[in-house]
């Protein structure tokens, strides 16, 4: 408290010295780099001349100086655009990949791409801007009743960027040669065959910049309530779009320039404030450099031959370096953010009674027969009657959907319960990410596995993720939001790693591709009955657990009191919910998203204690998972299309809509 | 001029797999008695157009509209029925159609169970699974004559065996890039080792200037520069059609691209529409494509 109030210099020496050390650096190993291409007495004279003339030269002046300038201008225009959007939404989470800015662009680059690929050919930089604001604007559209709370935005923002992601699979799924470029682009490489791209883009964020800079002064008005800014004399809505106008366009033509790099927008401004930069003005000067000298130093690191013999993208090694670095910078200052709005108790509450139960099953079985036997044939739509085609092929996906659905379902309302976070799913804790990681690894380890092996290299991953939740969130006694920060950490890491084995190519696109979509496709009847067992057991478990979630939810404080050992408990239903989820995983992926929607669709029926609400949860996760289950088996058949791919597809805007209801 | 050894080499290896035909044809001798063409399914495309080339359409194949664009040479398959996706094709669609015998790619074997529930499944190793991939499809098209015809006449599968060994290292070793053209000029795929146009390149005695690393499909996306590691090399861009003709129009304005010494020389080629995922008919006219080219290139 002290420190505060004492008067300190704007920056204090560490920032200036860490940039030097940083640049120092990059220099030093681009140098040794650029020496490789060509002996550094030629520079100047390959610089000097206007065609070049030997093919050292041709490859250091159009292709090896494009890449080091594309690298520094990506770096400070993600930094920059990750700055202004912090700045201008009073939210240190915020920055392009996660507002769904970097999605929507790519999202518009792939639909050209596929669609129209004349358009490309009159510039990148426009569609991915256009695609960058749409994805934003619909965010901001969504929030805009709420004010522009943080944590509305960022869970908006996420649930477009899953909307959107699940748009580009499905691109994949139905043209895969055409858009097997997306894959370069989502890992985020520099290399270059001249200056055009670097030109466009030097262009772009040195103007934003310099706008960023003559508007600082105002900009910090921004920091204010709105009510005291107008009574200044400002225009905080004026001064919001433009900002926000800057940082969507600079950020969309990064991803029209190179593709999506995240966490550069995310963590270089925290760093800067982090080494010491107090204000706005020590941001906007600092941030931006430091960005491009950090983005530099990734990419130099990536071309040094004895990394990968430069085969690493630059993109997927910034995520890897990134992600740490946030947990550890965010970890030290208590993020209040991730954990305002989250009681919001409406007095509306919905009492179920002995008939809503039995509407409920009845719903239950109705969809369950439709979905065994309503399908689609060689000549059209039947009712199946072929007992041994409906237990041969549909049986077990009907089951491990339905089950998989109740788990996440489950697992999403206690999640959600214990982190006191409406933004805290299965999918967001890493649970599922480790699954991933099981998943990878045995494409490393071996080349003829069986779905066997891959059920249990999921479960060996996902348990192995688990372990490493409990035993670091123990430390900090269960605290929510750190969880959900290692969680997302997590997230990141696996999901760099996913996209850098799917651009390389090969038969383990195919496997991750449809592993990441989440599909029943190929599960087993055993499999099948261990998703059921694991759901029943659940079902049976969760009463336990009333009393405990009741007297939590009075807070820390008072389930102390009331003699409730919080941090065991928090741990034994973390625990449960990540058994449930691991299980669900294996069954349909990654990001289906259940695990966050179904809750929500509870909540929106009015359903809040936590029983009713649990068992509400599992319902609507099942019927969720059901339904698409049939939807991906029927709508485009004979081809299908995953039932996790459709559950974000169909709750992504369903849920965005109800969002923009609710207040 | 046929070097005897080689041919003697090869009828030893006939004889060889003509006994483990023989002990598959067990479970389909019924089929092999009657003259009822065989019901195929084929979830592999290289098996697809091997089928195809010896006379046998399949029932059913997988990502039939992507079939049909990559293999434009191949007949009409107008009765075909399409299985959806190769990664995931419907089961249920499947096994109605009561197929005898259901080609799945090796890399695919993690359907091999639940397929077997069908039919009949055999592994197509062309692609994926290193090695060579045209003595691969060599080995894969005999076995399908061995299996699904009478070998009353001489198979197609000779006939295309006959068309490589005439051009079998016609041309003096050079080295040369297989590329793919992608959607931005930053990028190319590049074909080695493992893939089917690298093999028919080796075939005709030409070498391959990409020695780095390639994925399970014989191929790697690599930045545009890394062309100019080895700048003596020729380049064959393997053509896809409309989109190799409109990535090659906008590479004409772009300065690194035309100051490529391959380029300045005329030592660029188009090739005519390949499907790199082809079986021993693409080989074959690939490989003549390229004896014919660079035999004229000299």
């Amino acid at each position: 408290m002290v420190q505060t109030l004492e008067r300190r210099p704007r920056i204090s020496s560490s920032l200036p010295l860490s940039m030097l050390l940083v640049g120092l650096l990059s220099l030093l190993l681009a140098a040794i780099n650029l020496q490789r291409v060509l002996p550094a007495s030629e520079w100047l004279d390959a610089l000097s001349s206007q065609q070049p003339g030997s093919i050292q030269e041709l490859l250091f002046a159009w292709a090896a100086l494009p890449r080091l300038a594309v690298a520094f201008l990506c770096g400070t225009a993600l930094s920059l655009s990750g700055l202004l959007f912090q700045q201008s939404l009073r939210n240190p989470l915020a920055e392009p990949t996660t507002l769904g800015t970097s999605a929507g662009a790519q999202a518009a680059l792939l639909a050209s791409l596929v669609w129209a690929p004349g358009l490309l050919g009159i510039g990148q930089g426009p569609i991915a801007i256009i695609g960058a604001a749409l994805a934003t604007a619909t965010v901001f559209g969504i929030c805009s009743r709420a004010g522009r709370s943080p944590i509305s935005i960022i869970l908006a923002g996420l649930v477009v960027n899953l909307t959107l992601g699940t748009i580009c699979a499905i691109i994949i799924l139905l043209y895969p040669e055409q858009s097997e470029d997306l894959a370069q682009w989502q890992t985020g490489r520099l290399e270059q065959t001249g200056w055009m791209p670097a030109l466009c883009l030097g262009l772009c964020s040195l103007t934003g910049w310099a706008i960023t800079a003559f508007l600082c002064r105002s900009l910090r008005l921004l920091e204010m309530e709105d009510a005291v800014a107008i009574s200044l004399g400002m225009k905080p809505a004026w001064l919001r779009g433009i900002s926000l106008a800057i940082a969507i366009i600079v950020a969309g033509t990064v991803v029209a320039t190179i593709g999506t790099i995240g966490f550069i927008g995310l963590a270089v401004p925290a760093l800067a404030r982090a080494l010491g930069a107090r204000d706005l003005r020590a941001l906007v000067l600092w941030a931006p450099l430091l960005g491009g000298l950090l983005l530099v130093l990734a990419d130099q690191i990536v071309q040094l031959p004895a990394f990968l013999n430069g085969h690493f993208p630059t993109g997927t090694l910034a995520s890897l370096l990134g992600a740490p670095v946030l947990l550890v910078l965010l970890s030290g200052t208590r993020s209040r953010t991730l954990r305002s709005a989250s009681r919001q108790m409406t007095s509306s509450r919905l009492l179920i009674r002995p008939r809503h139960l039995l509407g409920i099953i009845l719903i239950t079985l109705v969809l369950l027969a439709v979905s065994l036997v309503l399908g689609r044939g060689p000549s059209g739509w039947e009712w199946s009657t072929d007992v041994e085609l409906i237990k041969r092929w549909r049986l077990m996906r009907v089951e491990a959907s339905l089950s998989a659905g109740i788990l996440l379902g489950i697992s999403g309302v206690l999640i959600q319960r214990v982190t006191a976070n409406p933004m805290a799913s299965p999918e967001v804790m890493g649970i599922s990410a480790g699954a991933t990681l099981g998943a990878i690894a045995l494409l490393f380890v071996s080349t003829t596995f069986t779905s066997g092996d891959l059920f249990a290299a999921c479960a060996i991953g996902s348990l192995l993720v688990t372990s490493a939740i409990v035993i670091l969130a123990r430390r900090a006694n269960f605290a929510p939001d750190r969880i959900i920060l290692i969680g997302i950490a997590l997230s990141t890491i696996v999901g760099a790693i996913g996209a850098f084995v799917i651009a390389m190519g090969g038969p383990a696109r195919g496997l991750l591709l449809t592993w990441f979509s989440g599909s029943t496709h190929r599960v087993t009847q055993d499999q099948a009955m261990l998703a059921a067992t694991v759901a029943t057991l659940a079902m049976v478990v969760a009463p336990l657990f009333r009393r405990r979630l009741e007297v939590l939810e009075l807070g820390e404080d008072n389930a102390r009191a009331l003699g409730l050992p919080v941090s065991a408990t928090r741990g034994a239903i973390i625990l449960y919910s990540a058994i449930s989820t691991a299980a669900a995983t294996i069954i349909v992926g990654p990001a289906s998203f259940v695990g966050l929607l179904a809750p929500h669709m509870v909540r929106q029926f009015g359903i809040h204690r936590p029983l009713p609400q649990i068992f509400a949860s599992a319902f609507a996760g099942g019927a969720l998972m059901l339904v698409a289950d049939w939807l991906g088996r029927t709508l485009i058949f004979p081809w299908q299309m995953p039932a996790a791919l459709l559950t974000a597809l169909i709750g992504g805007p369903l849920f965005l809509y109800s969002m923009r209801q609710q207040r | 001029m046929i070097p005897t050894h080689l041919f003697e080499s090869r009828i030893h290896r006939r004889t060889a797999i003509l006994g483990a035909a023989a002990f598959v044809l067990q479970g389909l001798s019924a089929r092999a008695a009657s003259t009822v063409a065989p019901r195929v399914a084929a979830i592999d495309w290289a098996a697809a157009e091997t089928l195809t080339a010896v006379g046998i359409t399949p029932i059913a194949i997988a990502d039939l509209p992507g079939f049909r664009a990559s293999f434009a040479h191949l007949p009409d398959t107008a009765g075909t029925i399409d299985l959806g996706s190769t990664w995931e094709p419907n089961f249920e669609l499947l096994d109605r159609l009561k197929p005898d015998l259901i080609y799945l790619p090796s890399w695919s074997s993690l359907s091999r169970a639940q397929l077997e529930q069908i039919a009949a499944v055999r592994l197509c190793d062309i692609h994926g699974r290193g090695g060579d991939p045209i003595e691969k499809a060599r080995s894969f098209g005999e076995s399908v004559v061995n299996e699904l015809t009478t070998m009353s006449e001489p198979s197609a599968i000779r006939q295309l065996e006959a068309r490589l060994q005439r051009i079998t290292g016609k041309t003096s070793p050079r080295p040369v890039f297989l590329l793919n053209l992608r959607s931005t000029s930053r990028f190319v795929n590049v074909y080695a080792a493992g893939s089917l146009p690298d093999s028919a390149l080796m075939h005709v005695g030409l070498q391959n200037a990409w020695q780095g690393p390639v994925n399970g499909f014989g191929f790697a996306s690599i930045g545009a520069e890394k062309l100019l590691q080895s700048p003596d090399a020729s380049i064959v861009i393997l053509n896809q059609n409309g989109r190799t003709t409109e990535m090659l129009s906008r590479l004409e304005h772009n300065i690194f691209w035309t100051s490529m010494p391959a380029l300045r020389a005329g030592r660029v080629h188009v090739s005519p529409p390949i499907s790199v995922f082809g079986g021993l008919l693409s080989a074959t006219t690939f490989a003549e494509w390229l004896a014919d080219t660079f035999d004229k290139a000299t």
